[in-house]
């Protein structure tokens, strides 16, 4: 392994470094980068960043208060990708926050996963969680299920649980697909509170229309720095935001440019092919009238 | 130094793959192969992880005699004798009557006649419960909801045309309006809820591969 790696660093010399197509995605990181380290600098500081308040979070405290006073369990559902997905990643951090939780309230916690590396994820986050509460003892292994690595079989898996040990809260957090609907019209039936999210957008409209909260898009990755309010984590969200703005006025220059001139000639291509060149690396194109 | 390695390796691991996104470096491009090739090692060993945990768990409840013992122990035996039936056939201990061997005649039988159709009765569920959902959605509760439901109308029509004279002019009049719907609202919606989603994992990304997120480390 490691001559082939040396073999390949001597052929290096002869190829360039940086693939020049993508260098407008490495600048936009760049910047993003940049703008996420100044704005954890000034959180650091003590510059209050507001977030606004995002109703599916709140009702987490609140989906997990209700099972306390019905003594039921809590169900977290971690999606179905496997860790290498960011949302499966997200979803353990979250894991972490929701097992404190219940952990302080003295609630069990059900966490079916799919894949048996989330397994090993969860029963880590689950562990801290229920460290960070104090209450180590709270963590129960057996509370940590792998059901199956078949999508329909775990969602079959999951329906069950639902029905069986009745959970007075299903949060679904995670990269959902088909099996989307089917666990939140199960969840309905039993008459939990449901709290969802994902940054998936096709399975947006089934959570919106089948579970009380949810968290759609970027809500998703703001969690973390929504619960806990720590100012590394605060930054990255007005770095997002200001990114956001930035990507807003490119599309709406854009829109002016592709508006005002459509087309241009082969000699001239017109503003629109030399905005779209330089920001995006994108050949201009041979249209001429 | 428990958290300090791992934070260590998540960083170089994670800026060895972006880095070999931007390059094209002959050497890069291998140590993000060889990377890439020890996950799926990981991924492959972890998997009995999976299995120890099912066989863990469900043996607790059968030797309790939990009220649903019997389902646990038919997973249990079920799992077993596929994976032994599978490793029978491959290792060419099973003869067809052909008389050929080392095929998964039999595996891929079960597979087919059993496992398949049980996959596509759990996915059929899914025509009842978008019934049941939308039926609760389109209830014209507030003016977003009335919104919703007039908008599913006409995307509804337009797809499926009513079966009464005059269906299909009905159709005719609101496909238009649903290419409307679909092209630019929906479109719009969409493309502005996954760039706020791709800012969400390029931060998330920065912050675990820089070592700023760390909750997903023990401590």
């Amino acid at each position: 392994m490691f001559t082939s790696v040396i073999l390949a660093v001597q052929a290096a010399a002869e190829t360039p470094l940086i693939d020049v197509d993508k260098v407008p995605t490495l600048v936009a990181i760049l910047i993003f980068g940049g703008l996420m380290f100044l704005f954890q600098n000034q959180a650091k500081k003590g510059k209050e960043i507001p977030i606004r308040r995002i109703a599916g979070l709140d009702a987490l405290d609140e989906a997990i208060g209700r099972s306390t006073e019905m003594g039921r369990p809590v169900l977290y559902v971690p999606g179905i990708d496997e860790i290498k997905e960011i949302q499966t990643i997200y979803s353990m951090m979250i894991l972490r926050h929701v097992a404190r939780k219940t952990a302080e309230f003295g609630t069990p916690l059900i966490v079916p996963v799919k894949d048996s590396v989330v397994m090993t994820f969860a029963e880590e986050s689950v562990k801290q969680g229920c460290m960070d509460a104090g209450r180590p003892d709270a963590y129960i292994a057996d509370n940590i299920r792998y059901l199956s690595n078949e999508q329909f079989a775990y969602c079959a898996g999951v329906a069950g649980i639902m029905t069986r040990e009745e959970p007075a809260a299903n949060i679904m957090l995670g990269m959902f697909f088909a099996e989307s609907l089917i666990l939140a019209e199960s969840g309905f039936a039993t008459g939990a509170i449901q709290v969802a999210g994902t940054a998936k957008q096709h399975q947006l409209p089934f959570f919106v229309a089948a579970c009380d909260y949810t968290i759609m898009g970027e809500e998703y990755f703001a969690v973390t720095a929504y619960l806990t309010r720590e100012p590394s984590l605060v930054g990255t969200i007005r770095a997002s935001d200001i990114t956001k703005i930035l990507a807003i006025v490119l599309i709406v220059v854009g829109v002016v440019l592709g508006t005002l001139y459509p087309d241009g000639t082969k000699d001239d291509p017109g503003p629109l092919q030399h905005f779209r060149a330089f920001f995006f690396a994108e050949p201009i194109a041979e249209t001429g009238k | 130094m428990k958290r300090e390695i791992p934070i260590a390796m998540t960083m170089l691991a994670g800026l060895i793959v972006t880095a070999a996104f931007f390059s094209k470096a002959p050497w890069l491009q291998a140590a993000n192969a060889e990377l890439l090739s020890w996950a799926l090692i990981f991924f492959s060993v972890a998997f009995l992880l999976g299995i120890g945990n099912l066989f863990r768990i469900n043996l607790k409840q059968i030797a309790m005699r939990h009220p649903d013992w019997p389902y646990k122990a038919i997973l249990l035996i079920t799992l077993s004798g596929y994976l032994i039936l599978g490793l029978l056939e491959i290792e060419g201990f099973i003869v067809y009557g052909d008389g050929s061997l080392g095929n998964k005649v039999y595996q891929d039988w079960i597979h087919g006649a059993v496992f398949k159709p049980l996959q596509a009765t759990m996915f059929s569920l899914l025509a009842f419960y978008i019934a049941s959902a939308a039926f609760r959605a389109f209830r014209a509760r507030s003016f977003e909801a009335t919104l919703l439901l007039g908008a599913g109308a006409v995307v509804m029509l337009a797809q499926v045309p009513l079966p009464i004279p005059g269906g299909s002019a009905i159709g005719s009049i609101v496909q238009p309006m649903q290419h409307f719907l679909m092209a630019f609202v929906n479109t719009a919606g969409q493309k502005a809820i996954i760039m706020g989603a791709a800012l969400g994992v390029l931060a998330t990304g920065l912050r675990i591969v820089l070592g700023i997120e760390r909750s997903y480390l023990s401590e």
